[in-house]
């Protein structure tokens, strides 16, 4: 196995880890570093602490890179094991050595364990939907109940802030409310938990502009509710999941790639190649939220790939980071949902594209601006969709126009339909005071657009996230 | 862009929200809208229901009202998410790129990119670190650093500002411009200054307007204006503006003037200062006087500066004409800097050796110091044989010794240019001994000397100053491999030092602070004792008995002093440390331990 610093970067839980293994590894601690005659095993000792040093290793004989360490970290992989590969990067000695005894026996015991697992998915996890035994269907019409309970008890909450209004809501009340939207964690309905907690944080410090933009949280919790109980209702019926919309997943649903692939999810052998990457953090479901959005090279559909790390396990779960490369995965999971799906998927090859690709996707760019207005006002009116659509789009020209409240800018189709282009709450805390004024080298050019209806002002406004030239895609963003 | 009663409605529906459903119940601020949105309903089907909600929660009981406003605030929001405008009506007017296509890279990824961002953004500690990292790494060639590290130009921190103004930003060269002028608020403070300065350093062409226009605005503050000043003097045209600049009534604005005529070769500047040397405002010419390389200027200058000297000596002593002279001559010490003219260097010699300007300045504390530091600072700059020579008399007059300023390490610096190694032994040996002079200045001086005279490695070796760890430090450096008298030498030093040790107690011995480097020497020259005498300091010392045995475990260059060891004298070793849990002693006894092992069986 060839390292390079991309592999390491992608196999590295996050980029302190990184760091840390590259300090271990410029600093001398890797008392041995062995390889394997194949390539396929990196094993050392790294100097700790203690007296003892740790024995890591990385294991390349799988489909996942499998990392091991007996120091008492429990991020996976540690930094030593990081560090081993950074090690062998800079060019430190490496000595060609068998595969140790002890990480043989735990390669046995994993192809084992592999095979049972296999045989077992083959044996149990039909690849289509089956009709349920009497004892699930009993289990699941439970779990309903349940969250009809939730959702029961979830309206009641609302009616009561709203009857009171929001605006009474103190710090008293609002650690009320918060208590009871604790409870709401019995109920099998995370999701409705999450939008309670938002609109909770929104009305924190009660200002006039936090007050308002509550609203717009109040009308998609009810719409949540009301939706999700008729929804639920109707499961008590027919308990096949939609997958026609997001419901499932707005009412807290972890799809499982299995289940993705039972209802026919997936798409087969897709390359896909990332546009735009973010991080920020959900303070309401507290977590980092890693969100990249990609294009099919195959017919230029734009996804979304979300990367949740809980606060209190960030550490411990593996980060996402910008993808330069064309991602081969066989097999595509597509979560049910908006003009941009969610995507995930379980293993992918990665090959440096070529200039010929950007070439191809600037040629999935929409021409025609009506059309993508259309079909974002579309899926921004049903309130429990995505509220940010992204697009791309071929710019004609692009303007700087003087309106009474300053100066805009605004890009247009060669029909003269206009689109403004404008900063949304989602960069904010990013510098890009450029942005606009490097747009204007994207005449002739296709650009992400990020969209977001400013209902206050009564304009549907988008912000370019990357330029995409017939040579190189320009990240706005990251 | 909004259907004006949709417009209204939303402001009603959120009115209520926030003060409470309860409120709806008749209220006629919504059934005022009900007409208008029924209307509209005639011809949209969804008004009409918008109008039917509407009257719904108007007459709904206050139980119920809360159902009827949330389903009329989904409807509400559903509909105005559809009704966002596009369209702009106003001036248009096409952007100019201010960049090229082709400039722009964004190669960098966001796990790279992002915590530079922050260190650019926050006040985080550590940011100086991953700043200079990041350059050395190549992430600031990221357009997308570009903003922000000039923003970053409003920082408090100096260090930073330094790294950005003076590296990073000029490393970024053009492609910061854009930014620069994007950012650059004419009313702003010292940020905005440092923006202006760099516009004009990066060669952008309309940075002279700016400065002028900056120049102009009443409430442009101080730093800004200087900037700007300063901008104007890459441009002799601004002369006249310059001439009136100086007599600003700020002291900042006066001095930037001045700085600038002289950065222009201006004739007026340059009498200007002249005249400005002769009054009491003498101190802002200071500065400009020294940077300007013009002879007669100044000659002129020097004749200013002798006439304070006059008036030092003939004012009588502790008058206050006479101390107020007395401190201008110190303080215009400095203007003969950067021109070597016979002139400047005979005035230079006589003022320093003339006993009655001696005697004026040494009734004011520091004077004769300042004056002396300054006009050596001037004659050691110059480099020349005169000036050596002088300094060389210089360094010979007792009463300067006296002075305290040094003058054997100026002279010191001048004789490794002028003498050869043997002169230099005789001049300065008796200066070293009597602790004038210290392997400080032999440092200092090492990049000059072409070939050191071996005495002096001898003196070093064997110190009989209180400086005498350098020294012997210095000695080591010295000592080349094959100089195998004093490769010798060090073994004996060496054993006398253990043998030392040896004698003192255990606790408290005295491990010497050069172990390592006199070590490092005896491998390198292939002394065959070597190995041993690295045995026995391992033996004899312990990791804790002094931080200086830790030396000999430190790995630099991929090597350590202990990588000698043989298989056994490790591991016996290692039994020592283990019991110490040695942590990095031990690990790294280890790492040898098995590589001696893997080399044995290959």
């Amino acid at each position: 196995m060839k390292i390079t610093q991309s592999l390491i970067d992608s196999f590295a839980s996050n980029p302190s880890t990184v760091t840390n293994g590259r300090d271990l590894a410029l600093s001398g601690k890797y008392l041995t570093i062995c390889q394997t005659a194949d390539g396929m095993l990196y094993f050392g000792e790294c100097a700790g602490s203690g007296k003892t040093p740790y024995r890591c290793s990385v294991d390349f004989s799988t489909e996942k890179p499998v990392a091991r360490c007996n120091c008492p970290s429990r991020q996976i992989p540690c930094k030593h094991c990081v560090g081993l590969l950074q090690a062998v990067l800079i060019g430190k000695k490496v000595s060609i050595a068998d595969v140790p005894e002890d990480i043989a026996l735990k390669r046995s015991k994993r192809e084992q364990s592999s095979v049972k697992k296999t045989e077992t998915n083959n044996a149990s996890k039909p690849t289509e939907p089956t009709e349920m035994t009497k004892s699930q269907r009993s289990i699941l019409i439970k779990k309903i109940e349940a969250q009809l309970t939730g959702i029961e008890v979830a309206q009641q909450i609302l009616k009561n802030m709203i009857l009171s209004g929001l605006g009474t809501i103190d710090v008293r009340m609002q650690r009320a409310y918060n208590a009871q939207v604790k409870e709401l964690g019995n109920y099998y309905i995370p999701g409705v938990q999450t939008a309670f907690a938002n609109l909770l944080l929104t009305l924190e410090g009660a200002s006039q502009e936090r007050l308002e933009s509550a609203v717009a949280n109040v009308a998609y919790l009810h719409a949540l509710l009301k939706r999700g109980q008729e929804y639920l209702k109707q499961k008590m019926i027919d308990p096949c999941p939609d997958i026609q919309t997001n419901i499932e997943e707005r009412l807290g649903r972890a799809w499982k790639l299995d289940e993705l692939r039972m209802y026919g999810c997936v798409i087969k052998d897709v390359r896909i190649v990332q546009l735009m990457f973010n991080s920020y953090d959900d303070e309401a479901a507290g977590q980092t939220v890693e969100e990249g959005i990609w294009v099919c090279l195959g017919d230029g559909r734009l996804f979304k790939t979300f990367n949740y790390r809980p606060f209190r396990a960030v550490k411990y779960i593996k980060a996402d980071d910008t993808v330069f490369d064309i991602v081969e995965v066989p097999e595509l999971f597509i979560y049910p949902g908006d003009l941009n799906p969610r995507i995930r998927w379980e293993q992918a090859s990665f090959t440096k594209p070529d200039k010929k690709i950007c070439a191809l996707i600037k040629g999935f760019a929409a021409s025609d601006f009506s059309t993508v207005i259309k079909l974002v006002k579309n899926q921004l009116k049903d309130p429990l969709s995505d509220k940010h659509p992204v697009a791309l789009v071929n710019v004609h020209e692009i303007d700087s126009v003087n309106v009474s409240d300053g100066t805009h800018t605004v890009i247009r189709d060669e029909s003269g339909t206009q689109i403004i282009l404008r900063e949304t709450n989602y960069a904010k805390g990013s510098v890009r005071p450029m942005v606009y004024d490097v747009l204007a080298v994207s005449k002739g050019e296709a650009l992400l657009l990020h969209f977001e209806s400013d209902v206050a002002s009564g304009v549907l406004v988008a912000m370019p996230l990357a330029v995409v030239t017939n040579t190189k895609v320009i990240r706005l963003l990251y | 862009m909004k259907i004006q009663v949709l417009s209204e409605l939303q402001s009603e529906i959120s009115r209520l929200f926030i003060a409470g459903a309860k409120f709806s119940k008749d209220d006629p601020r919504l059934a005022r809208l009900v007409p208008t949105l029924a209307k509209l309903g005639e011809r949209a089907p969804i008004m009409l229901r918008l109008s039917q909600d509407l009257e719904k929660l108007i007459s709904a009981p206050s139980e119920e009202a809360s159902t009827q406003l949330l389903d009329l605030g989904t409807l509400l929001y559903s509909v105005l998410n559809t009704q966002g405008g596009t369209l702009l009506q106003g001036d248009f007017s096409p952007i100019d790129p201010p960049m090229m296509l082709e400039d722009l890279q964004t190669e960098q990824k966001y796990s790279r990119l992002y915590p530079v961002m922050e260190a650019l953004t926050t006040q985080k500690s550590g940011r100086l670190e991953v700043i200079r990292k990041a350059h050395e790494e190549g992430i600031f060639s990221d357009m997308r650093t570009h903003g922000a590290t000039v923003a970053a130009l409003e920082e408090r921190n100096v260090e930073i500002i330094k790294e950005l103004e003076e590296i990073i930003i000029s490393s970024i060269g053009k492609l910061a411009i854009p930014h620069l002028l994007r950012q650059y608020d004419p009313l702003g403070e010292n940020g905005a200054a440092r923006m202006l300065a760099l516009l004009g350093r990066l060669g952008y062409l309309g940075s002279e307007d700016l400065a002028l226009s900056a120049l102009k605005m009443e409430k442009t503050s101080i730093p800004v204006s200087v900037a700007a000043i300063g901008i104007l003097g890459y441009n002799s045209k601004n002369e006249e503006l310059l001439l009136a600049l100086s007599r600003d009534k700020k002291k900042d604005l006066r001095e930037a003037a001045l700085t600038a005529l002289v950065q222009i070769d201006s004739e007026r500047g340059k009498r200007l200062l002249l005249d400005i040397l002769k009054t009491n405002g003498y101190k802002s010419a200071v500065e400009p006087l020294a940077d300007c390389l013009d002879i007669g200027v100044k000659l002129e200058a020097l004749d200013v500066l002798k006439s304070y000297q006059q008036i030092c000596l003939t004012g009588g002593l502790g008058t206050k004409e006479a101390s107020l002279n007395c401190e201008k001559l110190v303080v215009c010490a400095g203007i003969l800097r950067g021109v070597d003219h016979p002139d400047i260097i005979e005035y230079i010699q006589c003022a320093m050796t003339s006993v009655p300007l001696r005697r004026a300045l040494s009734a004011h504390s520091n004077m004769l110091r300042e004056f002396y530091r300054s006009l050596l600072g001037t004659l050691s700059g110059l480099q020349s044989s005169v000036s050596d020579h002088l300094l060389e008399v210089l360094a010979d007059d007792k009463d300067i010794q006296k002075a305290d300023v040094g003058i054997l390490s100026y002279w010191f610096a001048a004789a490794v240019r002028m003498h050869t190694s043997k002169e230099i032994y005789r001049k300065f040996i008796n200066a070293y001994h009597n602790g004038l002079l210290d392997s400080r200045d032999f440092q200092n001086a090492y990049q000059e000397l072409s070939a050191i005279d071996e005495r002096w490695i001898d003196e070093f070796l064997y110190p009989k100053t209180k400086d005498q760890y350098n020294d012997r430090i210095f000695a080591i450096r010295m000592i080349s491999s094959e100089d195998t008298r004093h490769v010798k030498e060090l073994v004996k030093v060496l054993e006398d030092d253990l043998n030392k040790a040896a004698r003192s107690n255990s606790s408290g011995r005295f491990v010497p602070p050069y172990l390592k480097e006199m070590l490092e020497k005896l491998f390198k020259a292939g002394v065959p004792k070597a190995y041993t005498l690295l045995v026995r300091a391992l033996d004899d010392f312990r990791i804790s008995d002094n931080y200086y045995m830790s030396y000999l475990f430190k790995v630099d260059d991929e090597s350590s002093l202990v990588q000698y060891l043989t298989l056994a004298d490790a591991e016996r070793l290692l039994q020592k440390y283990g019991a110490l849990n040695g942590g990095r002693h031990f690990a790294l006894l280890t790492s040898i331990i098995n590589f001696k092992k893997s080399e044995a069986a290959q």
